[in-house]
């Protein structure tokens, strides 16, 4: 593997690292039918309660 | 967590209640094609006495409670159910969208386990959240603003835009 050792090309590889996973999810998303995009609900979690 | 009995419960009992709602926010924008979350689901309707009437029949077959607003000129009902902390919350009106019947022709219906659901649109969200223009609003725009460019981007875009960019330049 080639070593990048300038901090800059690091840091614009790693946005667009980021930009790239966003539009994967995106597209992972869309990619289900619209009945099947529901499990988009965060769970209410009362004051010292839990999740789990 | 799956919102989908949760969206079967509500979609059922709107229609017992004859009471005509489009699903906005998160939850829509979420059903229309970005990877959004949320813990509640907003409706925008018509709040006339005869719809607040039928609001409370909702309420009452969800076992839920319709609260009345702090600030009665907002127009929002919220119903909350304390057993699993379910709330649904009423708009009257909401920032960018000039009329209730504008939003429902442009919307969606979904249809999930054999409920059907009016969706508002992507775009008219996306105008709404803009308008608002509240930090949570503004902290979602640029996911659903992309999320509607990906919708609408023709199948095998992205491909020939990375293929372009691997041509050698002439």
């Amino acid at each position: 593997l080639k070593k990048h050792s300038d901090p800059k090309a690091r840091l614009d590889a790693l946005a667009r690292e980021s930009e790239r996973h966003v539009a994967e999810l995106i597209r992972r998303w869309q990619a289900r039918p619209p009945e099947k995009r529901t499990s988009f609900l965060r769970k209410r979690v009362k004051p010292r309660g839990s999740a789990l | 967590m799956n919102a989908a009995p949760a969206l079967v419960e509500i979609g059922r009992r709107l229609l017992d209640a004859k009471l005509d709602a489009v699903l906005i926010g998160n939850a829509a924008a979420a059903l229309q094609g970005a990877p959004v979350t949320t813990i509640d689901f907003d409706f925008l309707f018509r709040p006339t006495p005869r719809n607040l009437s039928k609001l409370r029949a909702f309420a009452r077959a969800l076992g839920a409670t319709v609260l009345r607003p702090y600030y009665p000129a907002s127009d929002l009902y919220r119903v909350t159910r304390d057993d699993d902390g379910l709330q649904v919350d009423f708009m009257g009106s909401i920032h960018g969208i000039r009329s209730f019947e504008g939003l429902r022709d442009r919307a969606d219906v979904i249809e999930i386990d054999g409920v059907q659901l009016r969706v508002a649109s992507l775009a008219d969200i996306i105008k709404s959240k803009r308008a608002a223009g509240r930090p949570r609003d503004r902290a979602v725009l640029q996911i659903l603003e992309r999320s509607l460019e990906e919708a609408f981007r023709p199948e095998g875009a992205t491909r020939r835009a990375r293929a372009r960019k691997r041509a050698p330049r002439r």
